[in-house]
Parts: C-alpha cells; structure tokens; sequence
C-alpha cells in the first residue's frame, strides 16, 4: 500500500457527510445557552428600567411641585388685660382702711420702778 | 485550508452577529459548525462529546465576538476546539487501545475496491484512536483538515519543526496499522 493508499482511505472517510441532525442539535443548543444567559440581563433591564421610571418620577414631582405661597405673618394680637374688677369694700374695711383722722394726743408714757435702782422701764403707749 | 466558502458572507455574518443579530449568529455557525464538529469528532473520536465541545467552542465564540478577528476566525476556533478536546480527554477515562488491526471486520478479497464507507470510518476511527494526543491533532489538522504546517504550529502552539516531526511519526504509524489490516485480508 502506498502513502496516498492509507491517506485516500482517511481523508474520504473525513469527508463523508454526517447526518445534518447533529449540526441542528448544537445549533439548537447554543441558541438556547444564549437565550437563557440573555434572559437574566433581560430581567435586570427591566427592573432598573422601572427602577429609573420611578426615579424619574419622583425627580418629576419634586420639581414639578406647586408653588406654596409663603404663609403670611401671623399678627399675634394680643388683648389688653381686662380692667381688675372693681371690689367694692365693705363698711368694715373702708373703717380700717381709711381712719377717720384723730386729734393728735401726747403719748401716755408709764415709769415702773423696779427693785434695782439701776432699772427703770418706761412704757410709751400710743 | 477548510475555509468555509464565501468569507465575506461569513464577515458580514460576523458584524451582523457583534450587533447582537442571533440569527447572524446561526448563519455563523452554519458556516463553522463543520469544521468544528468534525475536527472535535476525530479528536475525541464520539459524537455526544464532539457535540458537546462543538456547543462550547460556539458559546465561547459568542462571548468573544468582540475579540476575534473576522481573518483569524477558523485558526481561532481551530485552537479552541483542540484546547476543549484535550481539556474533554483528560477528565474523561482513556479509551481502549488499539492493538489489532483485527477489530476491523472484513472478509472481501480486494478490501481497496469494495472497502465501504463503514469500514473507512472505523479504519479512521481506530488508526486516530491509537495516536498519541498531540500526534492526532497535528495529523488531523494538517492531512484531513489540510492546514498548512505553519497553521497547524500556530494552533497547537509548537513550532513548525515539532509539528513536522508529529506528523511524520503519525503517518508512519497510521501506514503500518492500515497496512496490516489489508495484508490480513488478502
């Protein structure tokens, strides 16, 4: 047998064709890899896609709010004081509040005499 | 080269595919999945696992789009397809040996006339078989792949002179088991 021989025998072996359904199942199981390692980067997308909205959103609001007008001065008024109720006085006390004005007298003073000749007490009654 | 036909088909598929186009993607892989699913077959020598390197060879394309060159496209899935061969070969058990040409059935009086195409997939299946790892590789790419030594060095990451020398052990090898296996028949 000669080198080309041997060497037909395998390269027309190599080039048989093989049954095209073992290209289709790799075929089919890459595409599916590939879909199912794209499915998570879909789920992430879309939750940050919300995420953003949301955020939008309340970035929105904020600046979109109503303009509040500034809450006008509050006048504290205060009410005067009532004027303190006028009390009558009794008799009684007007008596002792406002004496009738007396004659002035000369104060009636009162000399003890005690035991000992060193102590006098005086008593000055008004 | 196996080149697949039309490259600027397949570089326009290439783009299309970068931009996130899926079913650029799959004309892609229509375009390589032969010289993926077969240079991994003669490697591991079973489809289920030639199948299984071929849907990692692709996701990893897929992953790099952005990385592989349009040009450099076949030696990149080439070098791939080798590294996730020889990374399959090592976790699984090895295979059997082949020691004798007598596991190749036939009794026809002219093997070369009548061989059928069951007989050169198994005189293929099992002269690979008995071929050290790097031997296999370096014959599979340069005779039944047809890549020049200079790519076949490329891809394997060896020199030109180391792949040469691969080579010519494997084709001495090859020639004596298929040798022996007519001499039997006649």
């Amino acid at each position: 047998m000669s080198h080309n021989d041997w060497e037909d025998i395998l390269r027309a072996a190599h080039a048989e064709p093989i049954d095209p359904a073992h290209y289709t199942a790799v075929r089919a199981r890459v595409m599916a890899e590939i879909e199912r390692s794209r499915r998570p980067w879909r789920r992430l997308a879309w939750i940050s896609g919300v995420g953003a909205m949301a955020a939008a959103i309340l970035i929105a609001i904020a600046l979109h709010r109503p303009e509040v007008p500034p809450l006008a001065p509050v006048a504290i008024a205060i009410p005067p004081a009532p004027p303190p109720p006028v009390v009558r006085p009794r008799p009684m006390e007007i008596a002792h509040a406002q004496p009738a004005p007396r004659p002035h007298r000369e104060p009636l003073t009162i000399k003890f005499q005690t035991s000992d000749p060193n102590i006098i007490i005086y008593w000055i009654a008004d | 080269m196996s080149i697949p036909a039309d490259p600027l088909a397949g570089r326009t598929a290439l783009e299309a595919a970068r931009a996130g186009d899926l079913a650029a993607f799959d004309t892609v892989m229509r375009q390589y999945e032969r010289l993926v699913l077969m240079t991994a077959l003669r490697l591991v020598g079973n489809m289920p696992d030639a199948q299984d390197i071929s849907q990692d060879v692709f996701l990893k394309l897929y992953r790099n789009l952005n990385k592989v060159e349009a040009t450099s496209l076949s030696s990149w899935l080439y070098r791939v397809t080798v590294n996730a061969c020889h990374d399959t070969r090592r976790r699984h058990r090895p295979e059997a040996p082949v020691e004798f040409a007598e596991q190749l059935p036939s009794d026809a009086a002219d093997p070369q006339e009548t061989i059928t195409q069951a007989e050169r997939r198994r005189i293929l299946e099992l002269s690979l078989r008995m071929l050290p790892e790097k031997e296999r590789a370096a014959l599979v790419l340069r005779d039944l792949e047809g890549l020049s030594t200079e790519e076949v060095a490329h891809i394997l990451g060896s020199s030109e002179v180391t792949v040469r020398s691969q080579i010519s052990k494997a084709r001495v090898k090859i020639r004596d088991f298929v040798e022996r296996y007519f001499r039997r028949r006649k």
